[in-house]
């Protein structure tokens, strides 16, 4: 089953002994942070279960920065989607990468309960994971060489990073 | 009023760097104005502690804030000879009510830095008017700017989000003048109690990617109790360790 993937602030998602007062079931506020709609959208990407394309999208991502930066991603199985009725619609990205902007999906039509729900499903089944800032910088690199990114696109400071 | 103004340069035992320190005495000072290290601790600067955790630099400055008329400086210099310290008083510069001036200044944008954070969020590679304030300050203001922040951040009083985002910043930012110091704040703050600023503390010291920091990681991986953070810090260690490899090769 594809995978989705999530931008996230890791800290938001660790499991601290902090969190004691949590009741059996119950997730943290802050992981709803991450997951902030427009026009009760959510945006993430579809990865494929051998996260052949994972690179790919996070780069494309990465793509449309300020600077290189580090990235932290949640992975969710899109089952969970499903399971939780929540309707997903392929909507093209808005990246320097054309063929990534193909991955890119909404979850529509979300409710503040589902959102809930989602967020406690990603926290139960999901994982958390990054790229760092120097990760991106190479993997930016070759996606420029090999065509897959619009150097034209990135903006000047990334520009300058990846040609460093 | 007129105001003198002593310098002293103190070197602590604990490490060989050199901390500069601007201290104001007023013409007119009498024995009663005299303030105990009581009144430090009162404004929140332990600064016996500050020096046992590496932090005398940050706290020279602390100490530079809280000195409005310093009329404490002979009993600064006893503490700081009774603290194990070397103090070696030296020649007063002709602008240094101007450099306190400086100083002062920088508080106050260091505070309305932290201030403008508000319920604001950051995004990673995206810049901000925290993150570009940020670096005019330090661009402005060199090594003084990096130990403001470092104040302010281990003063507790700056939501630790805020705090990780200035840390990232710091790592990421071209400024090789203000190298040294930034890769120190980032080293010390790898012990906040706030998990937030260890994170952002591991991802300056990644950007920096300098492997002087790997025993500083070291050390905070073994101290590390969330899972998911220890595995990030050592993600950062891998990465100095294999820069480090480069530059030996």
């Amino acid at each position: 089953m594809p995978l989705l993937l999530r931008k996230i602030r890791k800290p938001r998602w660790y499991r601290t002994q902090e969190l004691s007062w949590l009741s059996q079931g119950e997730i943290p506020a802050d992981p709803l942070a991450d997951l902030s709609t427009t026009s009760n959208e959510l945006s993430t990407w579809h990865i494929e279960d051998d996260l052949s394309n994972l690179e790919r999208v996070i780069v494309a991502i990465a793509g449309t920065w300020d600077r290189i930066d580090s990235f932290d991603y949640a992975l969710f199985d899109q089952r969970l989607v499903e399971e939780l009725n929540i309707e997903m619609q392929q909507t093209m990205g808005d990246t320097p990468d054309a063929q990534a902007n193909h991955w890119h999906r909404d979850l529509v039509h979300l409710s503040a309960q589902r959102l809930a729900e989602l967020a406690r499903a990603i926290w139960m089944d999901g994982r958390t994971d990054r790229k760092l800032q120097k990760e991106i910088r190479d993997a930016l690199a070759r996606a420029v060489s090999r065509r897959e990114i619009d150097p034209n696109r990135l903006k000047p400071n990334v520009q300058s990073q990846v040609k460093a | 009023m007129s105001t003198a103004v002593t310098c002293l340069r103190a070197q602590t035992p604990y490490e060989e760097s050199w901390a500069d320190g601007v201290k104001s005495k007023t013409g007119h000072s009498s024995p009663e104005e005299v303030r105990p290290i009581e009144y430090y601790r009162l404004q929140g600067v332990d600064l016996a502690r500050a020096l046992r955790d590496f932090w005398s630099v940050a706290s020279i400055a602390v100490a530079e804030s809280a000195i409005e008329i310093a009329s404490g400086f002979e009993h600064m210099l006893r503490w700081f000879e009774g603290a194990g310290t070397v103090v070696r008083p030296y020649e007063v510069p002709d602008n240094a009510t101007a450099e306190l001036q400086r100083a002062s200044d920088l508080d106050r944008r260091i505070a309305r830095l932290f201030g403008s954070v508000g319920e604001q969020s950051f995004e990673e590679g995206i810049e901000t008017e925290f993150s570009r304030e940020l670096e005019r300050v330090v661009r402005a203001y060199g090594d003084n700017a990096v130990v403001a922040v470092g104040q302010r951040i281990a003063g507790g009083t700056v939501k630790p989000e805020a705090a990780a985002e200035a840390l990232r910043w710091l790592g990421q930012m071209d400024s090789p003048i203000t190298y040294r110091q930034r890769l120190d704040l980032l080293e010390r703050s790898l012990s906040a109690p706030s998990a937030w600023i260890r994170d952002g503390a591991s991802l300056g010291l990644a950007s920096l990617d300098d492997p002087d920091a790997m025993p500083y990681l070291e050390r905070a991986i073994e101290r590390e109790q969330i899972p998911e953070l220890r595995e990030d810090l050592q993600r950062v260690l891998s990465q100095l360790e294999k820069t480090r490899q480069c530059l030996c090769s």
